[in-house]
This record gives structure tokens, C-alpha cells and sequence, in this order.
């Protein structure tokens, strides 16, 4: 096998609106994959597709050789998603958390108590004791997403926005887990808006814009504009950020101005 | 003046817009009937009072006047106090918080924002029964000066107080401990209310008034302190104007005054205490300073550890653990665990025991503990109706994790089997203590009849909670369920009791009455087989219905 993620002409229509239209995508195992796009582009609605959490209008995916559709139970198994909204349940503490999610990915008692330490630890949430997650501030609900994410050891990891509203200290100690995850083969899938993270991180890329993919390959190939589709890429562009905005149609727009400001 | 005039019509905005979001067009539409009732009250009380003012000040009738006025000042200041909190739910004062990012200062914005409470939507209620009692100073005798002086002050007051009751409340709330403790004594004092009176009349059936010396006491304090209220003062006052006392006028004035600076001072003091302050970002979800403490982590519970020696997948377990927790966290739960055992006990002690007759092809004892049992029953509506309602934007997880979702639902169900089950032990013992338990063959029947009651109407609910799902905070006083998910949850409920009896009253009715529990047994059974085959159709709606289900859930309640 050698990707960990692959979608063949993904489709999600929504009221005849295709928010994403036939993107095909080939993860590659053990990379860290950043999934870039402007606000509205489709980012979130792929991730969504790709753990379940919507339906695919037409096309197919597959993680690790796992149909999403059709054995989406096996592909479950070896997934964990920091999505959107989180999908924390507000009446639980941070460790009753962590413990349901261990429970139904199968795990003993004893496996979830200690790795629920570490990960408490991990995430500075030790402290938070008899706290419920409705009580928690938005940075301590993202860490606690992304420990039960990982609770289970997944394979493949799929992180929307997870470094948004977080401290630099943990941000730090996260991606440090991170770039650790992958040494060991796991697959990250992450999309994220600071540009600057994605590069630090990401050893692959794909752009979507307007629903559709316009680039995909590795982070060096998109700096010198290689594996872009269509003719209007900006070959040889210098940083993410110039490669970016010239794929989403955004670099060559003039600085717009206030005229009370001007 | 135009800051005070925005934060006004900011409060008319979010109103209207709320109304057009939550449920669309039809919200709107009963939102301006509702408002167009409401209007239509407010003016037909004024116009009734103003009538009859008029009379009274033509029949020169003073006393008649003077209860006319208090009646409609009182009105007036319950309804300017009270409904802005009914109406925005204790909600006074988000919209000032959101304007501290304005350039304004604290002092300033804690006058606009008591300013622009003068033109809401809830104030503007009580202002034709105002206008009425201040037509009535102009057309009766006595400085009309000193008449509207008095009025006004205590259109002040009501302002002032609102502001504060307002603001004092929504800091309470802030944290959701103390919402909860809002909550349970909210609906406390309403059922002391509800069945205070006829407690009171049952125990003072036949005897002497005088024989309470407590209760006595009480209801002259009460009108003593009466006396002191700023709608009394203010319709003293207006009595004194028409007398020509210009002294005592301003003595009851100075008594509208006495409460007017005091409700000031407190909303002052909550604004710049909990808004302005530090107290109120303390409890804004921060973390607090303090010393560390050892790591917690999950601790299984008793009943998790039995369970988990039983033969159900780990996953209904888990679902079934978390969901009991859930219950047994939020203030629904909790308030029914405190308010069914009180009422099974009132219903036992004051209404059931007045059925002396075998009925129905039930005996007298059955139809007690029966009626009981239903009365019971009905509780934990909600949970069962909208079961995923407390689970947020958790309830992706159950999309996210590898569990089927057969599996999800019977855990979800198991919680609240084990929910009612110990309700029902809680109601037992409540109905231990006010009377006694029935013989064991009407305590068997009895306990099998609630179980298959309680089973149907969860394979029910489960259905009801998938299409029409409504997202509920742990700390929330409010059934949030929607009208058509509750109408037919009531629907489904009477239609199992109704089967339910029929099951009970069989046996007799055929010659053989000790057949009642193997009857009711059966029916459990068949509701447990058909509980167990309606899973797997459940699980495929909620499969189907995972986005709807899923965005109703992650809107915040409103």
C-alpha cells in the first residue's frame, strides 16, 4: 500500500451547490499533509467526507485501503479526527473524556488510565480535575479534542485547525508530538491557515480552491510551482505564502485601500 | 443620546433576528401574533383601568381610586421587574458586556444601558396602564405637578430596579453551578407557590385561623411590608396630591426614593463588579491560579465494573456510563430525581387517596400505586423524547469512533433505563415514608408495568430524538424539546399506558387476576424484543439523518 489517504473524484453537493467538486487525492503513508485553501474553499467539508462525519455525494475515498463508505468501521479504527467543532460532550470532565473515548476504540482500563495521564500531562490539562469540558476555555477544549484523538494510537490523524486558539508552550509541545508521530509512520492530514506552521511542518501539500484541487505534491514542488494543474500557476515562486496566494487567484490583486484611511 | 438610542434599537435587533433564526417564518409569525396579543392586553388593561378610574374619580370614590392605582402601579412594577426576565430568560445584560469594547466609559455605558432599557420591547408594556393613572392625575383634583413627579419617580424605580434584578441575575448565571442552584430553587418556589395554598387549606380544614400563631404573624408582616412598597407609596402619594396634602405627598415621594437609591447603588455595584471588574472574567472559563494537583484520571463506577462482567459490547457500556453521568449532572436530571419522589408523595397523600372505589377492572390499591406509577412515568419526558439534546457537538464522536451505532443507541437507552430504574426506587421510597408499600403481587405487577412502559417509550423516543434533535445545556431550567417532538412524545405515552392497562386489567376481567404479572411480564417482554428490533432501523435514520442531527446539536441553545 502506499497511500494512506486516496479520493477519486470526491464530490459533496450541497442544495446543488458543489462545495467540493471531484478532487482526486493521494496521500502518501508516514507524511505530514497540510490541506490548504482560502475560507470557503472546501477544506472542512473533505475532512468530513473523508472521517464520516458527512455523506459523499459522489466519488469514493479510502484510508489505509478502507473504503470510508463501506467499511467504515475498519477505516474508523484506525483514524483519529480533530474536527471542526471539536466533538466534545460538555458534561464530562477532561479524564471521564479521554476514558470514553479509550472505551470505545476497545482499550482496557488500565491502557486508558495511563495513557490519559500522559496525555493530560502533555496537554497541561492535569490540573483541571472535576472541571466539565462545558466549563473549559476554547484552547483547553482543543487539547482535549486532540488527546482523545490520539488516545487510541491512530494510524492516520486528521487535524482541522488544531493549533488555532492554542498557547505557544503547548502549540510547541504539539507539533514536537507531531513531527514524533510521523517519524514513527504515522499520517497526519491537517489543514491550517497560519502558513508558517504548514511549512515548519508539512513535508506534503495540495491546495484546494472553489471546491477544486489545484495543486498537490511536496512542499518543495509547490515552492517551485511542480505539480500544479492548469496553466496559470506562478512557476518559481519564492515561499508558501507567494505560492498560496498565486493558486488561489489572490497574488496578483491589487492592495486594496479605505478611502477615509488613505 | 444617540449611544443609548443604538444599544436601544441593538436590543430590538437581536430580538427580531432571533425570533426570524430559530425556527423560521413560523416563529416569526407567532412571534408578532404573541406580540400583537400582548399589545393588545397591555392596552385593554389600561383602557379598563382608565374607565374605571374615571368613574370613580366622577363618584368621588377615593378608596376605589386608590386601589385602582396601586393595583395598576403594582402591575406595572411586577411587569417591569419580572417579565424583561421571563421574556430574555435572565439575559439582562449581554448586550452591554459585548460594548465594553467601545469607546465609552464604564460610568457612561452603565447609563445608556439603564437608559435604553426605558424603550424595550418588555418596558414598553406597562406604559398604557402608566399613561392611564397619569390621565387620571391631570383630569382629578391636586397639583397635576406633583401628581407626574410622583410617577415618574416611580417609572424611575422600576427602571433602576429591573437594571439591577436584571444584571444580579445574569451574574449569578454566569457560572453554571450557580445556574443550576437558580434553577432548582426557580421551580422550588414555583411548586411551593403551585401547592403552597392548598396544602395550607387542607391542614386549616375546620380549625381555627388562630390556632397558627406563625401564620398570623406572617400574613401581617406581609401587609405591613406591603405598605412599604414603591407602588403603594406611589398610589399614597397620588391620594395625598389629590387631597391637597402637599406634605404627605412628598413624604410617600421620599419613600419611592428610599428604594429608587438603593436599586442603584446594587446595579452600580453588580456593573462594576462583575462587567467593569475582574469578577465576572474570573468566571468566564479562565483558568484559575492555584496549586497543582495530582493528574485525575477516569475512575470506573461501581455500577460500570458490574456491568462490564455482563455480556453487552463495550461500546453500549461506554455509551451507557458517559449517558448516566450526563443525567445524573444536569439540572433536568437532578430536579427530577428531587421533584418526582416530593410529588408521588403529595399525589399519594392529597389526591389518590380520595379514589376509594375499585374501578376500571382494577382494585382500589392497584389504581393508587398504578396512577403512581404513570405519574412517575411521565417524567424524564425530555430525556427520552430528545435523547441526544445534552450531547452537543459531542454527539460527532458517535460518527468519528468505530462504534456501530446500534450499539451507541442501546448504550444511550441502557443509561436511561438505569435512570428510571433508580427514579422509581427513589419514588418507592418517598411512598414508603408519606404511606406504605402495596401488597407484592400489586408491587411486582406494578414495577413490571413501569419497565415496559419505560421500554416502549425509549424505542419511541429514539425515533422522535433522530428527527426532530434539540441541543440543551447540563444547566438549562428549560425543556428545550421541540412542540411536535413533545406533542407526540405525550401521544406515544398515552398509547403505551393505554396498552400498559390493558395488560393490567385482562386477567381480572377474564376471571383469573393472579395472571396480572405473568400479563404485564409478557408485555415486557414483546416491548424488549421489539425495543431490540427497532435498533437496528434506528441506527440507520440516524446514519442517514447525521448532518441535520449533527448541525441541530452544535447551535448553541438560544
Amino acid at each position: 500500500m502506499t497511500h494512506a489517504i486516496e479520493t477519486h473524484g470526491l464530490v459533496r453537493a450541497f442544495d446543488g451547490f458543489k462545495a467540493v467538486d471531484g478532487i482526486d487525492l493521494q496521500v502518501p503513508c508516514g507524511c505530514f499533509f497540510g490541506f490548504l485553501g482560502p475560507n470557503g474553499a472546501g477544506k472542512s467539508t473533505t475532512i468530513k467526507m473523508l472521517t464520516g462525519l458527512i455523506k459523499i455525494t459522489a466519488g469514493g475515498a479510502a484510508i489505509l485501503g478502507h473504503d470510508v463508505e463501506k467499511e467504515a468501521l475498519a477505516a474508523k479504527r484506525v483514524i483519529g479526527v480533530v474536527p471542526e467543532d471539536l466533538a466534545l460532550f460538555d458534561g464530562l470532565t477532561a479524564a471521564e473524556s479521554l476514558a470514553f473515548t479509550g472505551r470505545m476504540h476497545g482499550l482496557d482500563r488500565r491502557t486508558i488510565a495511563g495513557r490519559s495521564g500522559e496525555l493530560l500531562e502533555l496537554m497541561d490539562l492535569q490540573d483541571t480535575g472535576r472541571k466539565l469540558v462545558a466549563d473549559f476555555s476554547h484552547g483547553m477544549k482543543k487539547k482535549l479534542s486532540l488527546a482523545a484523538a490520539l488516545i487510541h494510537g491512530p494510524e492516520v490523524l486528521f487535524l482541522d485547525e488544531p493549533f488555532e486558539g492554542i498557547d505557544a508552550v503547548a502549540s510547541r509541545h504539539i507539533r514536537k508530538l507531531l513531527e514524533g508521530m510521523t517519524d514513527r509512520g504515522v499520517t497526519i492530514f491537517l489543514t491550517s491557515h497560519i502558513l508558517e506552521i504548514v511549512e515548519k511542518l508539512c513535508t506534503h501539500l495540495a491546495v484546494i480552491h472553489k471546491g477544486r484541487l489545484v495543486a498537490q505534491g511536496t512542499l518543495g514542488d509547490l515552492q517551485r510551482g511542480i505539480g500544479l494543474d492548469g496553466d496559470g500557476a506562478p512557476r518559481g515562486a519564492r515561499s508558501l505564502e507567494d505560492a498560496f496566494l498565486g493558486l488561489v487567484d489572490a497574488g496578483d490583486e491589487p492592495t486594496r485601500t479605505l478611502s477615509w484611511l488613505e | 443620546m444617540n449611544r443609548m438610542l443604538a444599544i436601544a434599537w441593538l436590543r430590538y435587533r437581536l430580538m427580531l433576528n432571533r425570533l426570524r433564526r430559530r425556527e423560521g417564518v413560523w416563529n416569526l409569525v407567532g412571534g408578532v401574533l404573541l406580540g400583537l396579543l400582548w399589545g393588545a392586553a397591555a392596552l385593554g388593561a389600561a383602557v379598563a383601568v382608565g374607565f374605571l378610574m374615571k368613574a370613580a374619580l366622577a363618584g368621588g370614590d377615593q378608596d376605589m381610586l386608590f386601589k385602582l392605582q396601586f393595583g395598576a402601579l403594582l402591575a406595572a412594577m411586577l411587569a417591569g421587574v419580572w417579565l424583561p426576565l421571563i421574556i430574555e430568560r435572565g439575559q439582562a445584560g449581554p448586550v452591554t458586556s459585548r460594548l465594553l469594547n467601545f469607546p465609552v466609559t464604564g460610568g457612561e455605558l452603565f447609563w445608556m444601558s439603564q437608559a435604553a432599557l426605558a424603550l424595550s420591547v418588555d418596558h414598553l408594556l406597562y406604559y398604557p396602564l402608566m399613561i392611564a393613572v397619569a390621565l387620571g392625575v391631570f383630569l382629578g383634583p391636586g397639583p397635576a405637578w406633583l401628581g407626574m413627579l410622583v410617577l415618574v419617580s416611580l417609572w424611575l424605580c422600576i427602571l433602576v430596579w429591573a437594571h439591577a434584578v436584571g444584571l444580579t441575575l445574569e451574574a449569578m448565571l454566569r457560572g453554571r453551578r450557580s445556574r443550576e442552584i437558580v434553577g432548582v430553587l426557580t421551580v422550588v418556589i414555583i411548586i411551593a407557590m403551585g401547592m403552597g395554598p392548598g396544602i395550607v387549606e387542607k391542614a386549616l380544614r375546620g380549625r381555627d385561623p388562630a390556632e397558627f400563631p406563625a401564620l398570623t404573624m406572617g400574613v401581617d408582616v406581609l401587609k405591613t411590608g406591603g405598605k412599604a412598597l414603591a407602588p403603594f407609596q406611589a398610589a399614597a402619594g397620588l391620594q395625598a396630591v389629590r387631597a391637597g396634602e402637599t406634605a404627605a405627598a412628598l413624604g410617600h415621594l421620599a419613600g419611592i426614593w428610599a428604594w429608587t437609591l438603593p436599586g442603584a447603588l446594587l446595579a452600580r455595584w453588580i456593573f462594576v463588579a462583575f462587567y467593569l471588574g475582574d469578577r465576572g472574567s474570573l468566571r468566564r472559563g479562565g483558568r484559575r491560579p492555584g496549586a497543582s494537583r495530582p493528574i485525575m484520571t477516569h475512575q470506573a463506577l461501581p455500577w460500570e465494573l458490574r456491568l462490564d462482567a455482563g455480556m453487552l459490547s463495550p461500546v453500549a457500556l461506554a455509551c451507557a456510563a458517559k449517558d448516566l453521568r450526563v443525567h445524573f449532572r444536569s439540572l433536568s436530571g437532578r430536579l427530577i430525581l428531587v421533584l418526582a419522589p416530593l410529588l408521588m408523595a403529595w399525589i399519594g397523600w392529597f389526591v389518590l387517596k380520595d379514589v376509594a372505589e375499585a374501578a376500571l377492572g382494577l382494585q382500589v390499591g392497584e389504581i393508587h400505586f398504578f396512577g403512581m406509577l404513570f405519574y412517575v412515568a411521565i417524567f424524564a419526558n425530555s430525556q427520552t423524547t430528545n435523547n441526544l439534546s445534552f450531547e452537543g457537538s459531542g454527539v460527532q464522536a458517535y460518527f468519528l469512533l468505530p462504534g456501530p451505532l446500534t450499539q451507541v443507541i442501546l448504550g444511550k437507552n441502557l443509561a436511561l433505563w438505569v435512570f428510571q430504574a433508580i427514579l422509581l426506587a427513589v419514588c418507592l421510597a418517598a411512598l414508603a415514608v408519606v404511606k406504605s408499600w402495596p401488597d407484592p403481587p400489586t408491587l411486582l405487577a406494578g414495577v413490571l408495568l413501569y419497565a415496559a412502559i419505560i421500554v416502549m417509550r425509549t424505542a419511541g423516543g429514539n425515533v422522535l430524538s433522530i428527527l426532530f434533535p434539540r441541543r440543551r445545556e447540563l444547566s438549562s431550567r428549560h425543556d428545550k424539546t421541540p412542540l411536535m417532538s413533545t406533542l407526540l412524545g405525550l401521544l406515544m405515552f398515552a398509547a403505551t399506558v393505554a396498552l400498559a392497562w390493558v395488560f393490567a386489567v385482562l386477567p381480572g376481567l377474564a376471571g383469573h387476576p393472579g395472571w396480572q404479572p405473568a400479563a404485564l411480564g409478557f408485555l415486557l417482554l414483546i416491548s424488549v424484543i421489539g425495543h431490540r428490533w427497532s435498533l437496528g432501523a434506528v441506527a440507520g435514520l440516524l446514519e442517514d439523518r447525521r448532518e441535520p442531527v449533527v448541525a441541530a446539536l452544535r447551535k448553541k441553545e438560544e
